[in-house]
């Protein structure tokens, strides 16, 4: 499961927001959203369809752009 | 509960919120656009649109109840920490919608880093990115408050 970039919600927010969804600790929550900044999208979930769906789900709640790509 | 403070004339409160209902109008019954929904399930797409649409008017009630309180805006202000994260995402969905309707020709890196002189916008545009200035302002007063590490951002 993918965060794509976006100009409008907060780095503090995206970390928060991270934190809040996965659990991630700070660190974790930080290089997501860094990378997410300055390459434009984090892979920040891996595992089965339906649970990332509920994590997509769950990200466009908080606003965040997500979605989901296939592996292999 | 989260605590927050913040001084700001009722006059101004009642300015922004006006403005952050018509926003809310104009989402309407529409959930903002949903980047992914699920593949060839109709059943599911409807419930996954629903709950989006649901989740965003329960955080856009969380808005008016904490804007229309008469202590907002005057110093120390308390809220539940469901309220204040229904008030994030109310924020972050109204700063989207300001941002694709009032503020399309504004640079995503001068809206990402704020380089933009508000007097150089036209009239209406500065109330609106004044708004949206406001909002974002708003978020990051609660984050400071819930996960201080964030605010070193």
């Amino acid at each position: 499961m993918l965060v794509l970039n976006d100009p409008v919600n907060l780095m503090s927010y995206v970390v928060m927001v991270l934190r809040k969804v996965f659990g991630f600790d700070h660190q974790t929550a930080r290089k997501h959203m860094l990378e997410v900044h300055e390459q434009g999208r984090s892979l920040v979930w891996t595992d089965s369809k339906e649970k990332a769906e509920h994590y997509v789900h769950v990200l466009q709640t908080w606003q965040l752009t997500a979605i989901l790509e296939h592996n292999g | 509960m989260v605590e927050i403070e913040l001084s700001i004339d009722p006059e101004t409160v009642n300015a922004l919120l006006e403005m952050v209902q018509k926003v809310v109008d104009s989402i309407g019954d529409h959930a903002v656009a949903p980047s992914y929904l699920p593949e060839n399930d109709p059943d599911l797409i409807k419930a996954w649109e629903e709950n989006l649409k649901e989740s965003l008017q329960t955080d856009c009630a969380y808005l008016f109840q904490v804007f229309r309180d008469n202590r907002f805006g005057r110093g120390k202000f308390k809220m539940a920490e469901d309220v204040a994260d229904g008030l994030m995402r109310a924020c972050s969905a109204i700063r989207l919608k300001l941002r694709d309707s009032t503020l399309p020709d504004i640079a995503d890196s001068q809206l990402e880093t704020g380089d933009l002189d508000i007097v150089e916008l036209p009239s209406e545009q500065q109330r609106f990115y004044a708004c949206y200035l406001f909002l974002g302002g708003l978020q990051s007063m609660i984050i400071r408050r819930l996960d201080p590490l964030c605010d070193e951002l």
